[in-house]
């Protein structure tokens, strides 16, 4: 079995995710598997993975983020979840140092790292909103976390009912019920490329409100979570 | 008729079951599967008269829910989760689904407040830059 399982939801993503998939080969810590979960592209991203046999490539009929990043952790044989979106790079010993990090604490459930944004359009090309993004570092980005797979069991998988912040919302139940389990690194060890569609232009920062909303909506499915079993 | 104290609380349902947090207490409340669907059809509008007249229509249902449903409220308002709202409140045309009686005809509000700390943390801004969990207030 893989130590690490990394997952990338795929939709559209043809032009970048074979870079995202060469960054991920790189690393200098090799004991993982990397799940493509294609959701549904029309663009041959199809094609792009699949001149990668080392990949497992899952396909599915469009049903969104939440329900991608799902499919993956169901299909996952590692002991660790990492995440890389489609469009993005990892330095190449972000998983070294991600998995050494876990290893020695054990009462980390969630490792996030630092990140840095960049860009392959020229400067002119950019949008105001763009190059607002550029500038932009989110406290806790969830694509950059390692994350032992127990948590899922324990938490419940992402709420396949929120088109988007399904990743703000699960880490609000991390925070409800394993205090103390998130860190994070503080090297840059992710790179996010802001190009002309990334999901963050048209889903902006969470405001207070929505914050809270999304504590609203972890608690429930907490309660749901822990109904169940 | 009521409506949700939104100046207080934030309120949410799925598959049947309601959440109801109060952002200024940290305190939230967990309900029975026919306490959530009562909440939820109050919340929209509907008239506590009409929701009796309908729990009343059911198979089994309790002779004392008139007081059940009274007493339901009056927690509900003495949590500030509804407050009274002007106007006679809409009737209540939905059937009971299945679900809602998952629990029977008990209708339970319990409040929970272990995680007030971090519910009454402000979730955006209050978050430790380095660590990226949300700094928890002062005892006073």
């Amino acid at each position: 079995m893989p130590r690490v399982s990394v997952i990338i939801p795929a939709y559209n993503a043809a032009l970048f995710i074979g870079e995202a998939i060469e960054s991920i080969l790189a690393q200098s810590f090799q004991d993982f598997e990397i799940i493509v979960v294609d959701d549904g592209s029309t663009d041959g991203t199809a094609e792009v993975v699949k001149k990668f046999p080392q990949v497992r490539f899952i396909e599915q009929p469009h049903s969104g983020i939440a329900v991608s990043r799902n499919a993956g952790i169901l299909a996952a044989r590692g002991e660790l979840i990492a995440w890389i979106d489609a469009d993005d790079r990892w330095t190449k010993d972000k998983l070294e140092k991600q998995v050494d990090w876990l290893d020695q604490h054990p009462e980390t459930g969630m490792l996030l790292t630092r990140y840095r944004n960049f860009t392959d359009l020229p400067e002119e090309a950019l949008s105001k909103e763009q190059k607002e993004l550029l500038g932009i570092e989110v406290v806790r980005l969830m694509v950059t976390a390692v994350i032992r797979k127990e948590l899922f069991d324990r938490l419940g998988l992402f709420d396949a009912s929120l088109a988007y912040s399904e990743d703000s919302e699960w880490i609000r139940r991390v925070d409800l019920r394993c205090i103390g389990a998130i860190a994070k690194l503080g090297e840059i060890l992710y790179e996010r490329r802001i190009h002309t569609s990334n999901i963050t232009l048209t889903h902006k920062d969470i405001s207070s409100h929505q914050a809270k909303a999304l504590y609203t909506r972890a608690l429930l499915n907490l309660r749901k979570q822990e109904k169940g079993k | 008729m009521y409506r949700l104290n939104e100046e207080k609380v934030f309120y949410d349902i799925a598959e049947g079951q309601a959440v109801v947090i109060n952002f200024i207490t940290g305190v939230y409340y967990g309900f029975s599967s026919l306490g959530s669907e009562v909440l939820d059809r109050l919340v929209k509008g509907c008239s506590a008269a009409s929701v009796l007249k309908m729990l009343q229509s059911c198979e089994g249902c309790p002779e004392d829910m008139e007081k059940r449903m009274a007493e339901y409220i009056k927690g509900l308002l003495d949590a500030e989760i509804l407050v009274e709202a002007q106007g006679e409140g809409a009737a209540d045309s939905g059937a009971l689904p299945e679900t809602a009686l998952e629990d029977g005809f008990d209708l339970i509000l319990d409040e929970h407040a272990e995680v007030k700390d971090i519910l009454m943390a402000d979730p955006v801004h209050d978050v430790d830059v380095d660590m990226g969990w949300p700094i928890m207030k002062e005892e006073a």
